[in-house]
């Protein structure tokens, strides 16, 4: 038998798992559209009060379509992970996956690719549609080739998030008290990640810092994917960036893991 | 064949403590005085093939610590430690998918899913052919008697339906080694006994070693010939359940029932009263003199029934609790 047949199990009971969720997710989607709101009206005065036609480098209408495509992104990538998973360590959760030949990552991973497949494809479908009423409406034309690269884009994003969160969520073998942790964790890179504003808002020191960090290329990346405001090109070597972040990441959960671990097993440390 | 064989195994764990109060927090901020817990300390013990053992002890005592080392969740601070032929803590491929660790109070299934899937799961987890994972899921299917529940969401099965759930799971894949952690906690007498005698029959049939630990004195009364006992890290007992009386070196219990008003104060002369209220009463006699006494409790007193029992196990069990010194 594959070795490989348990990932794709896990993956399709994540999928069942997550039709067990319809309404959650329902209600999630409602969610997503208040945070809309506050920043249409913010970036309406803003705009409003300023002669100026472009702020950061964004029209208007590219701003509002950035702020849309940022927090759908945003609902799709974010994952939640680096809860369920602190927990999983907190309350021995872990012990029966240290027990069972199979790789504790490799079922995680999968079971939430499968958790999000159902969703990750109704995102796409709104997605789209509310891309093309609102290109129309602004008139922002979006080129082909970036709406084709999307879907890539965005599964790239998911993984690095995926990673950033394992990452994160070895803390909880060191703090006790995490349930807060995690909360300002989770807003703080959400943040960062361009998922509030772009990034560029955050000044010119501040983005050289983020441009050598993982961060933005979760969700500031995609959302000007399709936002039109990348070329071909820029997308092409965004997406060399993400899968260059994602094997950077891998490499650095591995090591925190391996370090982790050592702890909860009470190797010394 | 032996199973596992463990020498001077010792596990220490280090931990802070906090003083009651406000201002002893704060301190605690600065500077925390590290604490080392000795849970286990030096235990020896060999387990052959086929065999059923209880691990006993009071809360706190070193069995689940123990049970964790001998399945590689934990890392022992000292000693030697084989099961199977491996060294657990390296956690070899070959090693896990050779045996099972049921917990009572953590469940391996997805709740939110039948228990089949999560069975199925642990298929291909242990990469269990098709044949032979139909032939063990209808065994055990049939045994626990859970065919109408398999394809229930787990969060709606009784406990005792989940329990028998998280066995299947466990025994997909035919380890030769089964550790349960209070396997039967928290559930209703009968089905308690049928978890019971299903562990009795699988252990029989299969010749599968189970070690497991339980607070429910009948568990391991009918399903263990031998128990090691653990007290304050250290192992107090290693034997037979029926030769812990002999262990106990003690008394016996007698009961007596009077046709009469016999007051209790007369009756401390013949044994320690450990009940009385003039119409009945219980009497724990030291065992060589359980013939005289009973003579003489019938000559002088109006005595309409008397019996004499074994110390119940339990309490022969929390008397060895107490021994401090190793065996």
């Amino acid at each position: 038998m594959s070795f490989y047949m348990k990932y794709t199990r896990v993956f399709k009971l994540g999928v069942q798992a997550s039709l067990e969720y319809r309404t959650d997710f329902i209600f999630s989607l409602v969610s997503a559209f208040f945070p809309i709101m506050i920043q249409y009206y913010i970036w309406t005065a803003v705009y409003g009060q300023s002669d100026n036609g472009e702020f950061f480098g964004y029209t208007y209408e590219e701003m509002i379509l950035y702020t849309i495509m940022a927090a759908v992104v945003t609902k799709i990538v974010a994952t939640n992970m680096d809860h369920v998973i602190a927990s999983d360590i907190k309350n021995g959760s872990l012990n029966k996956h240290l027990v069972q030949p199979a790789d504790y990552f490799g079922l995680k991973l999968f079971s939430l690719l499968g958790q999000k497949m159902f969703f990750f494809s109704v995102m796409l479908v709104i997605l789209f549609a509310v891309l093309f009423y609102c290109s129309a409406l602004y008139e922002i034309r979006i080129p082909a080739a970036n709406l084709a690269c999307f879907a890539g884009v965005l599964a790239l994003s998911l993984v690095l998030n995926f990673l950033i969160s394992y990452t994160i969520a070895a803390i909880a073998f060191w703090l006790a008290e995490i349930s807060y942790f995690f909360e300002m964790t989770g807003l703080f890179v959400i943040i960062l990640s361009g998922g509030v504003f772009p990034v560029e808002v955050f000044g010119k020191t501040a983005n050289a810092v983020l441009s050598c960090l993982p961060f933005k290329y979760t969700i500031y990346f995609p959302a000007n994917v399709l936002n039109g405001k990348l070329a071909i090109n820029e997308v092409l070597e965004g997406m060399l960036m993400q899968a260059f972040w994602i094997a950077a990441m891998l490499l650095v959960s591995k090591a925190v893991w391996r370090i982790g671990l050592k702890k909860y097993l009470g190797l010394g440390g | 064949m032996e199973a596992i064989r463990v020498e001077g195994l010792t596990k220490d764990f280090t931990y802070y403590t906090k003083e009651v109060g406000v201002l002893n927090s704060l301190k605690n901020l600065v500077y925390r005085k590290t604490l080392t817990k000795h849970a286990v300390r030096d235990i020896s013990f060999s387990i052959g093939q086929g065999e059923m053992v209880a691990f006993l002890g009071p809360n706190g005592a070193g069995k689940t610590t123990t049970l964790k080392m001998l399945s590689g969740i934990l890392h022992p601070t000292g000693g030697h430690l084989s099961v199977l032929g491996y060294k657990p803590y390296e956690r070899k491929k070959e090693f896990k998918k050779r045996f099972a660790i049921v917990m009572g109070q953590k469940s391996q299934l997805w709740a939110d899913l039948p228990a089949a899937e999560s069975i199925l799961l642990n298929r291909y987890i242990y990469q269990v052919e098709e044949q032979a994972y139909r032939r063990t899921l209808d065994e055990l299917v049939e045994l626990l008697d859970v065919s109408h529940v398999l394809n229930v969401q787990v969060r709606r099965l009784s406990l005792g339906e989940r329990m028998k759930m998280e066995l299947i799971a466990a025994l997909i894949h035919k380890p030769e080694l089964l550790f349960l952690d209070e396997p039967t906690i928290g559930l209703d007498v009968v089905t308690q006994k049928r978890v019971r005698e299903f562990l009795a029959y699988y252990n029989e049939h299969h010749r599968t070693t189970i070690i497991l630990t339980s607070h429910y004195m009948k568990d391991i009364q009918d399903l263990c010939q031998r128990a090691l006992i653990i007290n304050d890290g250290r192992l107090v007992y290693d034997g037979s359940l029926n030769q812990v009386n002999g262990a106990s070196a003690g008394s016996k219990i007698v009961k007596l029932k009077f046709a009469d008003y016999v007051d209790p104060d007369g009756l401390g002369a013949f044994g320690t009263v450990r009940q009385s209220d003039g119409y009945q009463a219980t009497l724990e006699i030291a065992k060589g003199q359980i013939n005289a006494i009973s003579r003489e409790l019938l000559e002088l007193f109006p005595v309409e029934d008397i019996t004499i029992e074994e110390k119940p196990i339990e309490e022969v069990i929390v008397s060895l609790y107490d021994r401090k010194i190793p065996v």
